[in-house]
């Protein structure tokens, strides 16, 4: 059977996250992409995360958040849209694609006379997708916005420890699950087409999303119910929760027993048979209990592994998780049974060999989702798309190529991002050049080949 | 309710956030959801609130709210012969089924994802769990806490000297019901084109990792693992702005914005290398401005000056705030104590701004008739008999 999304094409034009990962969705089961780029200025994703943490020449292939996000991805094309003759080639592309997604700043497709009236005078019945933090409409439309930004607005009152101040997280909250609510609005004006013949704009709002994110709780508030702020970590609801310390740097496991009889086991487990009498659900425990109890679970998670101590939880029915970080994720077990990771091998211009990226978390029991290709190089189609799919002759094509309306070097080509000591890796936030380093794990390169085999990243 | 999915049927048995997450999706954008629950309970999320200060009835849960309204509720209780029968009927009438049992509960019942598939080959089934299917860890517990903590989501919230936090709210679990709702309509568009549904098996501990999208290039390139704690976080008289510099915009217009001009003129703080090597003291000297104006006007100044930037905003402001009235956004529910604000769509279709509505809660099996009678064809005699047996 063939992939449920074979013959649907998108034209990705999509920047940074939000805009370009529901394509990345859609191209894991089938769909063909080609991803539009601006050539002279391409994607910030390139421009940092370079394999070891050293750019080279050529450096706009080699920034690794650019291959996670776009791995998978059919096509890409280089166009200067600002000249004439690269926005005919964006509209002819529009005009050959189903769908056409994008996530500049609201205003921009417009000022490049690529809006939606533009491309529908392409295409009657296409399928326009745009999105920006606070969408189009409304005076904070034009607000520059990164998912962190609008994460702070929607999300972050309501995030911190008990009786603590707001918090916002390390990742950009809001833009992940967007990207899974646009992939689906994506389908619905497919099927919508499929049904009326008829195309359309959808316009989605970040902000929005992280308010339906945290939906139930602004109702909550709306109706004037008590909402606890900022609770911690607690689980509403069961009378007893936490996040323990384990053995090692920064280790941690999370339990939460969710019956009587899940209580009573961890009470036993951590030799505190006295407290395994009460029913906590019937009458809370006094906060001098709570306290032995949360002394006895951390007297006995301490010196533990935290696979381990979660392994021994969940034997006897307690709910429970290790906090993984990447690392752990990468060697879990449970997602090696399930080929969850993907292994994708680099061109060679991206020197980043053979790594392992996630999969999609949707697994199809007639047409599981197939991995064909790296993240295409920057302008790595542009002959093929225009002599193919566009109908150019090689001749015109050559013209285009001349006149700079396509293109595949930047103009920053000759800047390269110079290597940071590795001290200051410490230090550097993603939108600098991209090392989050808190450590270097010595051991990493041989674990990761002894899980993904001995042609891992190299 | 919009028209992307008129048309489109789907049997919603989802319990608490992450099944009926996914169905709401699907109902908000025009599918016809018919939402499966327990005789005399229902959703456990009907009687976990919160409810509104006068309503000591409990009779609109703001969780059960906000993921079910506008869905047609029906009751059965599938453990019994009637209640399969019936079962089996709303099985052959959808084209998606959602649900979130523990993998397994509907084998047990005798409901098997591959004897639905056999008598029901263009269905499209998605089984939302913790875990998965498969795999050594299908049947253990969890619960939000700890799925935030396995899937990696906790390790980045929090204080770096102190314990990960978790999220607030649901989060990963209604993460996986969006994952999960694009995931129904790619098997559901196959399934249109070739007439063949299949099994769609997402987990939530999946659904978060599956999306982050430089994490795993961060620590595999250079060794990078993320790091707790917040950056770029700014005091204001009333609140925290929270605002980047960005090479977008040239340093000295930033500093600008930010009412520190002075700071130009100590280089060691420029970029690129300076807002790193020196962000303390840099954020102490901008603090020292941002104290001076409430959050409110740093919004519309960093607005002006086209700096990406946010304020963090207590749900009060949010409900009162003049981008949300603008756009419509908020669409109205009837309770007890009157009509409240309900979060509405987050997108638009076409230019024009949305228009608000009025969104309705059903009450434990108020769609029995329409459905079993008006769309399964029973007689008021067969539901009274089932209503007396329990099955309904």
């Amino acid at each position: 059977m063939p992939l449920p999304l074979a013959g649907i094409r998108i034209l990705d034009n999509g920047i940074v996250q939000a805009g370009t990962f529901p394509s990345r969705l859609l191209a894991d089961f089938g769909a063909e992409i080609v991803r539009v780029e601006n050539y002279r200025s391409p994607d910030l994703s390139r421009n940092y995360v370079f394999p070891d943490g050293v750019a080279a020449e050529g450096y706009w292939e080699m920034g690794g958040t650019y291959h996670e996000q776009h791995r998978n991805k059919t096509y890409c094309v280089g166009i200067d849209a600002v000249t004439p003759r690269g926005r005919e080639v964006f509209l002819r592309i529009a005009a050959a694609c189903d769908v056409v997604v994008d996530s500049h700043p609201p205003g921009v497709l417009e000022k490049l006379g690529l809006g939606y009236a533009d491309l529908q005078a392409a295409k009657p019945d296409t399928i326009l997708l745009t999105t920006s933090g606070y969408g189009e409409g409304g005076p904070m439309s034009p607000m520059r916005s990164y998912g962190m930004m609008t994460e702070f607005m929607a999300v972050s009152w309501h995030n911190g420890y008990a009786g603590g101040p707001p918090r916002r997280g390390t990742i950009p909250l809001t833009d992940h699950p967007t990207t899974y609510h646009i992939a689906f609005l994506i389908l619905a004006a497919l099927v919508k087409r499929r049904r009326t013949g008829q195309g359309g704009w959808i316009d989605v709002s970040q902000y929005e999303v992280g308010l339906n994110l945290m939906g139930d709780a602004y109702l909550a508030h709306a109706m004037g119910a008590p909402v606890p702020a900022r609770a911690g970590n607690v689980e509403p609801g069961l009378p007893f929760a936490g996040c323990f310390p384990c053995a090692g740097q920064d280790r941690w496991v999370a339990l939460a027993p969710r019956t009587v009889e899940a209580f009573r086991a961890l009470c036993r487990l951590v030799s505190l048979p006295a407290l395994a009498a009460q029913d906590p659900w019937a009458a809370l425990l006094s906060a001098e209990a709570d306290r032995r109890l949360r002394d006895a679970v951390a007297a006995w998670t301490a010196p533990q592994d935290s696979h381990a101590a979660f392994l021994a939880l969940q034997a006897q029915g307690i709910a429970a998780g290790p906090v993984q970080n990447v690392r752990d994720l990468l060697l879990n077990p449970h997602l090696e049974a399930r080929d969850f990771w993907w292994l994708v091998a680099h061109h060679p211009r991206q020197r980043a060999g053979l790594r392992a990226f996630p999969g999609p978390a949707a697994h199809f029991s007639e047409t599981p989702a197939e991995l064909h290709r790296p993240a295409p190089l920057l302008g790595e189609h542009n002959r093929q798309i225009c002599t193919g799919l566009l109908g150019y002759s090689e001749a015109d094509y050559n013209a285009l190529e001349a006149s700079g309306a396509v293109g595949t070097r930047p103009n920053a080509a000759d800047i390269i991002p110079p290597a940071f000591p590795q001290a200051m890796r410490t230090q550097m936030g993603p939108w600098a050049f991209g090392m989050r380093a808190k450590e270097i794990d010595g051991e990493r390169m041989p674990r990761l080949r002894a899980r993904f085999g001995p042609a891992y990243g190299t | 309710m919009n028209d992307l999915l008129t048309g489109t049927r789907v049997l919603d048995l989802g319990r608490f956030v992450a099944g009926p997450y996914c169905a709401k999706l699907l109902a908000d954008a025009g599918a016809d959801v018919i939402h499966v629950e327990r005789p005399g309970v229902g959703d456990l999320s009907r009687a976990y609130g919160p409810f509104a200060p006068g309503d000591r009835e409990r009779r609109v849960s703001a969780t059960f709210a906000f993921y079910n309204a506008d869905k047609r509720a029906v009751t059965l209780d599938f453990q019994q012969a009637a209640g399969q029968a019936l079962f089996w009927e709303l099985l052959d009438w959808a084209e998606i089924v959602v649900e979130n049992f523990r993998p397994g509960v509907l084998a047990r019942h005798g409901f098997a994802a591959d004897a639905i598939q056999a008598r029901c080959p263009g269905l499209v089934q998605v089984s939302i769990s913790n875990y998965g299917q498969t795999g050594p860890y299908r049947d253990f517990e969890g619960t939000e806490l700890t799925l935030q903590a396995v899937s990696g989501l906790m390790d980045g919230n929090g204080a770096d000297d102190a314990e990960p936090l978790r999220y607030p709210q649901n989060l990963a679990q209604a993460w996986a019901g969006s994952d999960a709702a694009h995931a129904a309509l790619i098997a559901y568009w196959g399934a249109l084109a070739r007439g063949r549904g299949q099994q769609v098996d997402v987990s939530i501990m999946e659904a978060v990792p599956s999306s982050f999208y430089s994490l795993f290039a961060d620590y595999q390139y250079t060794g990078g693992l993320q790091k707790r704690g917040q950056k770029d976080q700014y005091p204001t008289a009333d609140g925290a702005l929270m605002a980047r510099y960005q090479s977008t915009v040239p340093w000295d217009e930033f500093l600008l914005a930010m009412d520190a001009p002075e700071l130009a003129l100590e280089p060691d703080l420029a970029p690129p290398l300076g807002p790193v090597l020196h962000a303390d003291r840099l954020a102490e000297a901008l603090s020292v401005h941002t104290r001076e104006r409430p959050s409110a006007e740093w919004l519309d100044r960093m607005l002006a000056h086209e700096i990406p930037a946010g304020v963090l905003q207590s749900p009060a402001e949010v409900l009162a705030f003049p981008h949300l009235a603008a756009r419509h956004f908020w669409d109205s529910l009837a309770t007890p104590g009157g009509p409240v604000a309900f979060p509405g769509d987050f997108y638009r279709i076409g230019p024009e701004p949305r228009s608000p509505r009025q969104r309705v809660v059903p009450a434990l099996g108020a769609h029995n008739a329409a459905v079993y009678c008006g769309l399964l064809g029973h007689t008021p005699d067969d539901l009274a008999r089932w209503q007396a047996q329990g099955v309904l």
